[in-house]
């Protein structure tokens, strides 16, 4: 087949897909949602049940929509990092991002009971410091970045500043007390719930700069993917270029885990099933494609995790890998290999 | 060739390492003209890609300038200096999933900012440079499934789409066979003969003797530059091996191993290229090869042509050992040696 069509192709699948996803994920849950319901809600029409409007506005669409922005924003995150790392193995998280982030809930949620201080416990108390803990590190990397130019170096850096916040978290839960620790946890595990309506436009307006920033980027993307030689040979500067591609990624992943949790498994997955299903390198059309495939990843695992018709909810982290892992080894194989 | 195109004063490439000195090659000076293809030849280790890169600004130099075009390169923008030099790094581009039509598009963009889309002349210009190596039926191939010598086509492809006067190639012909090697430096000088000035980097000496038109021989105390034959005429081609086993022969214009020699063979009778090819035989075994008899000889061979078939006898009476090849002959000697 054309590559081109094969490509159109594709990409309408991905947005019908999105589109069936995100009306069940309105649809199923713990109460469903009659279709009547959804369409008189988007149309703006009387409602007969207000319960269901209220789950609806409450509920239902802040999920979604964070689901199509976590997804999307760790899924491009991802695809950056393994590109300027040249490393099938990077994700979101190689520099440390997520640590940060931890390390800011960390303290809002344990630092009471250790310290006796008393932070903001509520929600929004909570995305800050996880914005302010994932910016510190980013600020840290960033410091480092303009000076150092091999790349392996920073990998090595992320991957010990990450350690280091890590090991400042675990002694605030080696002395936090029980419920904070519980509540720590969940956090942890990750969730699409947590994100009120209110909030949901800030997310939004971080997610599109950050998306923004890597689509302006898909050139020097393509260079670098080949070589920091080859980029600078092309007369790309390439520290700056790395400093904004990194400024963008902890963008999209600091937002995302702020709100959503530290959810593992998209971010290094989707890009590398982006690159199979697509066949290609070019980040004009990867960038695009592993935004749509976290978004519709992301949302499938989130209806899953929700167990529709019950009253649990599993955590999504272990739902996205375990769902997520039979696909990629399953594509793996198929394929025979990752990269070449 | 006309027109100094890159000009070299006082150059020191190296590294620094933190503020101590680091490491530095020595102090060069040279010009390359336009149109002129220059080999960068050395040994390992002996600062080539250092020297290279340097020059394509990939590492800031130690000390000196380099012009291009009586413009301090340090003055030119890196943007601009790309559509001056193009520079094709040793290491392969990791590339999975990108065709060759791909890659080779990437060399048009010094020429266009990060949202131009490449227009129709970038396309021609691609398609031009891919079809100058031959690989036209190659745009829509992975660049990580060709051969080695069909991908360092495509990445003089790169160079030439780069369309830039100046092209730089950091090995270009490492790990090919024969075939490709003489084919990439027929397409390098092909760009050359069109004015370009190719600069590569190479240890392999028997390739850049034969199709360079200067050569830059880099020695650990400074780098000579001069015709391939005036290096070979002023004696510095032995000083590259200096503390190896080859030299260069003046006479055969080759490269020869120095053999340990223990005995004396004559030969006696036959062709002339059966007696050149049959000394280099005995060289190789250890012996000193004279084409007359002498007394103190430790081996004596008759060369007898019949028929357009070849015997070589050991001796020199009619009933000593005879063989049919070489090889034998070579299996017997060693037999009687041990």
């Amino acid at each position: 087949m054309q590559g081109k069509t094969r490509n159109a192709i594709l990409f309408v699948s991905l947005i019908v897909l999105l589109v069936l996803l995100s009306l069940l994920s309105i649809l199923l849950g713990s109460v469903s949602i009659p279709l009547a319901d959804v369409k008189a809600y988007f149309a703006g029409s009387a409602f007969t049940d207000e319960t269901n409007l209220a789950i609806l506005q409450n509920f239902r669409m802040p999920k979604v929509v964070s689901a199509i922005l976590a997804g999307s924003a760790l899924a491009v995150s991802g695809l950056q990092m393994q590109t300027v790392f040249r490393n099938p193995l990077a994700g979101p998280y190689v520099l440390g991002i997520s640590s940060g982030a931890s390390l800011g809930v960390a303290l809002v949620l344990m630092g009471s009971s250790v310290f006796g201080l008393s932070f903001w416990g509520s929600q929004i108390g909570i995305v800050v410091a996880a914005l302010i803990g994932s910016l510190l590190v980013l600020m840290l990397i960033l410091s480092v970045a303009v000076r150092v130019r091999d790349i392996m170096t920073l990998l090595i850096l992320g991957m010990m500043f990450g350690t280091a916040v890590s090991a400042i978290t675990s002694l605030l839960q080696y002395f936090g007390s029980e419920t904070s620790l519980k509540n720590f946890v969940i956090w942890t595990m990750g969730s699409l719930g947590g994100v009120g309506r209110q909030q949901l436009w800030l997310y939004a307006a971080l997610v599109i700069v950050g998306l923004t920033l890597a689509w302006t980027y898909v050139r020097p993307l393509n260079v670098l993917a080949i070589g920091d030689s080859y980029a600078r040979s092309l007369g790309f500067n390439v520290k700056r270029t790395r400093f904004l591609i990194f400024l963008s990624t902890s963008l999209l992943a600091g937002t995302a885990t702020a709100f959503n949790g530290p959810i593992a498994f998209i971010g290094i997955a989707v890009p590398h099933l982006a690159r199979m299903v697509f066949r290609t390198s070019n980040h004009a059309i990867l960038v695009p494609a592993s935004a749509l495939a976290g978004a519709v990843i992301l949302l499938l695992c989130d209806i899953i995790a929700q167990l529709p018709g019950s009253a649990t909810v599993l955590p999504l982290n272990s739902v996205a890998s375990l769902m997520g892992i039979p696909v990629v080894v399953y594509i793996i194989l198929k394929n025979k290999r990752v990269v070449s | 060739m006309s027109g100094i195109v890159v000009d070299i004063k006082g150059l020191v490439s190296g590294y620094r390492n933190g503020s101590a000195s680091g490491y530095r090659y020595p102090t060069f000076n040279a010009v390359a003209l336009g149109g002129e293809l220059i080999a960068l030849v050395g040994r390992n280790g002996v600062g080539k890609s250092t020297l290279l890169r340097t020059l394509a600004r990939l590492q800031p130099a130690l000390s000196g300038k380099i012009f291009v075009k009586g413009v301090e390169t340090h003055q030119i923008p890196i943007a601009e200096f790309a559509q001056l030099v193009s520079f094709i790094p040793s290491e392969p581009a990791h590339a999975s999933h990108t065709t060759v039509y791909e890659f080779v598009s990437m060399a048009r963009y010094p020429y266009h900012g990060w949202f131009e889309a490449l227009n129709e002349d970038d396309h021609r210009i691609v398609q031009a440079a891919i079809d100058a190596v031959g690989m036209q039926s190659f745009y829509h191939r992975f660049i990580d499934n060709l051969s080695d010598g069909e991908r360092q086509r495509v990445m003089i492809a790169f160079a030439i789409a780069q369309d830039t006067p100046i092209i730089m190639m950091d090995e270009p012909t490492a790990f090919l066979d024969l075939p490709n090697k003489f084919e990439v430096m027929r397409l390098l000088r092909e760009q050359a003969q069109m004015g370009k000035t190719i600069i590569i980097s190479t240890h392999d000496l028997q390739t850049a003797f034969g199709l360079v038109d200067t050569i830059w021989l880099m020695l650990p105390d400074g780098i000579r530059v001069g015709a391939p034959e005036d290096i070979v005429l002023s004696g510095n081609l032995n000083r590259l091996m200096d503390d190896t086993p080859v030299f260069f022969d003046l006479k055969s214009g080759q490269f020869v191993y120095k053999h340990q020699t223990k005995r004396l063979a004559c030969i006696l009778g036959g062709s002339a290229n059966i007696k050149k090819w049959t000394s280099h035989a005995l060289r190789r075994m250890g012996y000193e090869v004279e084409f007359a008899h002498l007394a103190d000889a430790s081996v004596y061979i008759q060369v007898q042509e019949h028929e357009g078939k070849v015997q070589w006898i050991l001796g020199r009476s009619e009933r000593n050992p005879t063989f049919d090849s070489i090889r034998n002959l070579c299996i017997y000697l060693k037999s009687i040696e041990l």
